[in-house]
């Protein structure tokens, strides 16, 4: 296939093809190997293969129709070249490749075929990439900490400056300085000096420099600065100083931080829940916050006007400006103290005042700053807390009789009042801090106590907390205890132990009042022993009335008996004179002892029977009772009363009242006139009022009033005078929890008004 | 009217006993008398008429307030003898207790309580019960 004409040209060629250092092969213009590089048999896997004669198409089969175009269109004249293409490979990785295409021109000046050089540059080609993403990230890294960069090309004196170094220096996007731009940014003096010096010494003596020195920026700021700089090298020379740029002043930020610290304070100050003023040296208000305004109630305009002194309470005037006189010559650095300002409608404000002052740079006094609180409601509860302290002081001073001592939690005494001396023999001084109430206390009745409260609360319970622990459970407990004083006798007491709370109702120690009861206990024992003989007694005339009851009326029985006996067997001696005497003396006998044994009965009977009961039917019953004498007696009897009543009594009470009163007046009745009884009710709160009216012979009251109701007091002449029966009926009618009164006039009539429960 | 055939007065009381046994004969109420002195006699006595066959008293006044036994506790007994005679049974007390009225009621032999004394209206009005 070798052209023989050619051949000497040829194999050099060829020589040159096969030698040459990078991937180069020569084409036929049927685009057929006429030589390859090593390097591109290498490079192509076709080592060891005999490709020279083959068509490139035959080696490569896949290459593609744009190659085949690219070999067409040089093997017409054109030069095809690309620095960077990429392909992928038969093994389908992504290759990177720079490539050249040309013709090759035989002597005679003909294209002879075509040239096509190759290089790999994969490798490069991911450095770049790697390079690509550091730059960008330190870019990144640069404008986040405000460090600008900068280099100065030597050979073009060209100087690139990066953002961040142009925000520095205060100037647009677009500027492009040179270098003298540069260094007369630099502040006139030692700054450019050293810049410039620095600079040089970069260049000639390949020097590196940091250096912290002053810009004046584009818009005129003055400005501290870093600057870096490092001499790029290049055959020994200095081709570039390149370095970092970076803002050290911190005033940009400060300033900032100060806009927003003053705002901070601004909002602080108007919207803060303490009144708040910056009051000028003469006591002006300079400014004053809404909380102020409204405590002392003018609005801030008024405020204004005014100074402090204007508002102040005169009697706490002197101190204000002492305290103040003493801040301003520097003896104090704040005060505080508690005083009144004059609301504006004129009632007095407690106030808490703070004052420090603020110096001017110059350090002399510029103004007050004032924090005001309101604590009007703490002192008016803090002059109450006084009050009752003082009164309770003087409670506890002037119970010279009643112990009181208070304890701590763990019941260490902590306050022993005068009584408790007094009482105990101990002082105050003996006991506070150093004892528990223990040693006043009997320890076999705190022993017995401490086994009754273990058992009610299932827990141990002993010494002190055997009279602490039903206060700390929030009961009030009331005890007798025995104290024992200092010199060892002992006295009975009667203890209230109460728990002593804070305002959060936590429990803060407890308060233990005793009295001596020793009087107490004496009269007690008095009244047991006169209870007793009482009871006796009672017991006796109880017993008297069992010997009433049955023996004297078995014996009254038997006389009526015999006399009755008598009349039958031996009817002649009823005409004996003594006779009828005898029987009266009888039936006396009987009578008497059927009414003691009435009032016998009633002072043992109990008020466990009062039933609801209709008056009426009560008053109907005694009227047919006494059917026989009314008739006789020719008694008119008048009821007006409602049928709707009910009274609270003892149904047997209730009726011996009645008949009881009823057949007085028919008794007592005057032989001068018709006999007339009036039975009215009215009701006297809790009261049933009954009114029994006659106009019988009456009772002169001065004479008969007083004895009454007393027992065998008779006031007529009457035969059959029953005194003890008013006696009865009054004692029947207080047993019911009634009472009763009595009107009488001589030859006038009687009214009795019987108060029963309704 | 009936006539009672005999009487029987349990009564410590010798005056109480005279006069009723007189009463009696006057009014022609009975036709015989027995007497005891006090419960735990009378039990005896009407025991020993049960246990012979003898005739029981048809009517028995019985006293409550006597020694060695007394009128309750001679009722608790005597209700345990067994008889067909039927006997009526008066408590002849000068008690006016109400809690004694109320006890006797509760015994189904006592057929009444009378309060001493007795007297002539109180025999006719036995007798008309009979």
């Amino acid at each position: 296939m070798h052209n023989p004409s050619n051949n000497r040209t040829k194999d050099r060629s060829e020589l040159f093809v096969e030698q040459a250092p990078s991937a180069i092969a020569m084409f036929d213009r049927e685009v057929r190997y006429l030589a390859a590089s090593q390097q591109w048999l290498k490079d192509y896997n076709l080592e060891g293969l005999d490709i020279i004669g083959k068509s490139h198409y035959e080696v490569f089969e896949n290459i593609g129709q744009e190659w085949k175009d690219i070999h067409q269109e040089c093997l017409k004249g054109a030069i095809k070249k690309r620095q960077e293409d990429s392909f992928v490979t038969n093994e389908g990785k992504l290759q990177w490749i720079t490539w050249d295409v040309r013709p090759w021109y035989t002597e005679k000046n003909e294209i002879g075929g075509i040239l096509m050089y190759t290089a790999d540059i994969t490798p490069i080609k991911k450095k770049e990439h790697l390079l690509s993403r550091y730059q960008y990230l330190l870019e990144k890294t640069n404008e986040v900490a405000s460090i600008g960069t900068w280099e100065v090309d030597l050979k073009e004196m060209t100087v690139m400056w990066s953002p961040v170094t142009r925000d520095i220096h205060e100037v647009d996007d677009d500027f492009e300085p040179s270098v003298e731009d540069g260094i007369n940014f630099y502040k006139k003096g030692e700054s450019r000096d050293t810049i410039s010096k620095s600079f040089q010494a970069c260049i000639d003596k390949k020097e590196t420099f940091d250096l912290e020195l002053e810009i004046i920026t584009a818009k005129g700021n003055h400005r501290w600065i870093r600057t870096v700089g490092i001499p790029e090298i290049e055959n020994n020379q200095v081709i570039s100083v390149y370095g970092v740029f970076q803002d050290i002043d911190e005033k940009t930020k400060a300033n900032k931080l100060l806009a927003l610290q003053e705002e901070q304070f601004r909002q602080t100050f108007e919207f803060a829940a303490n009144g708040m003023a910056l009051v000028g040296l003469k006591g002006e208000w300079l400014q004053v916050n809404k909380s102020l305004s409204q405590i002392i109630g003018y609005p801030k305009n008024e405020l204004a006007k005014l100074t402090f002194a204007d508002i102040t309470h005169p009697e706490d005037l002197e101190k204000d400006y002492s305290l103040l006189n003493q801040l301003i010559n520097g003896e104090i650095e704040s005060y505080q103290m508690e005083k009144r300002y004059f609301h504006k409608k004129g009632h007095i404000i407690w106030v808490l005042l703070s004052v420090s002052m603020v110096k001017n740079s110059m350090g002399s006094p510029s103004h007050f700053v004032s924090q005001i609180n309101n604590i009007t409601e703490r002192k008016h509860a803090q002059f109450q807390l006084q009050e009752s302290i003082s009164r309770l002081q003087g409670i506890q001073d002037a119970s010279t009789q009643v112990s009181i001592i208070e304890t701590d939690l763990n019941g260490v005494i902590k306050s022993f009042n005068r009584g408790a001396e007094n009482l105990l023999g101990y002082t105050a001084s003996e006991m506070i801090d150093k004892e528990t109430p223990e040693i006043i206390h009997l320890k076999s009745e705190v022993k017995a106590r401490g086994i009754e409260l273990s058992e009610a609360y299932n827990m141990d319970i002993q010494g002190i907390q055997t009279l602490l622990y039903q206060a700390k459970k929030g009961l009030y407990e009331t005890r007798e205890w025995t104290y024992i004083r200092k010199d060892g006798s002992t006295f009975p007491v009667q203890l209230t132990v109460t728990a002593i709370k804070d305002s959060n109702n936590e429990i803060k120690g407890y308060l233990g009042i005793a009295t001596d009861v020793s009087n107490l206990k004496r009269v007690e024992e008095e009244v047991k022993s006169l209870l007793d003989v009482t009871q006796e007694q009672n017991d006796r005339l109880l017993n008297f009335a069992h010997i009433v009851s049955h023996n004297l009326r078995s014996h009254s029985g038997n006389l009526s008996m015999l006399t009755e006996l008598m009349k039958m067997e031996v009817p002649e001696a009823t005409q004996n004179p003594f006779f009828p005497l005898l029987t009266e003396a009888s039936e006396n006998l009987k009578e008497t002892i059927q009414h003691l044994n009435e009032v016998v009965a009633m002072s043992t009977k109990t008020n466990d029977n009062l039933l609801s009961l209709n008056l009426l039917e009560f008053i109907k019953k005694a009227q047919t009772n006494l059917h026989a004498s009314i008739l006789e007696s020719r008694t008119q009897i008048e009821i007006n009363v409602p049928s709707s009543i009910f009274v609270t009594a003892i149904p047997a009470y209730l009726e011996s009242i009645f008949l009881n009163l009823m057949s007085n007046a028919v008794k007592y009745r005057s032989p001068d006139r018709p006999n007339r009884i009036t039975i009215d009710t009215e009701i006297e709160e809790s009261f049933v009022v009954v009114k029994f009216t006659d106009n019988g012979m009456g009772m002169d009251m001065k004479l008969h009033g007083r004895k009454l109701f007393g027992m065998y007091k008779t006031f007529h002449g009457n035969e059959d005078a029953r005194g003890i029966g008013l006696f009865i009926t009054k004692n029947q009618i207080e047993a019911m929890n009634g009472k009763v009164e009595v009107e009488s006039e001589l030859n006038k009539g009687t009214t009795f008004k019987v108060y029963l429960k309704s | 009217m009936k006539k009672i055939d005999i009487a029987c007065i349990i009564d410590d009381d010798p005056i109480f006993v005279f006069g009723a046994k007189r009463m009696m004969e006057l009014a022609d109420f009975c036709n015989g008398f027995m007497v005891f002195q006090d419960g735990r006699k009378a039990l005896d006595g009407l025991s020993a008429i049960v246990a012979s066959g003898n005739n029981l008293p048809e009517l028995i006044l019985l006293d409550l307030n006597m020694p060695v036994m007394d009128g309750w506790q001679f009722l608790d007994e005597f209700t345990k003898i067994k008889t067909d005679k039927k006997i009526t049974l008066y408590i002849v007390s000068s008690s006016i207790d109400n809690e004694d009225f109320n006890k006797a009621e509760t015994y189904e032999v006592v057929s009444n309580y009378i309060v001493k004394p007795i007297t002539m209206d109180t025999l006719k009005g036995i007798l008309e019960d009979f």
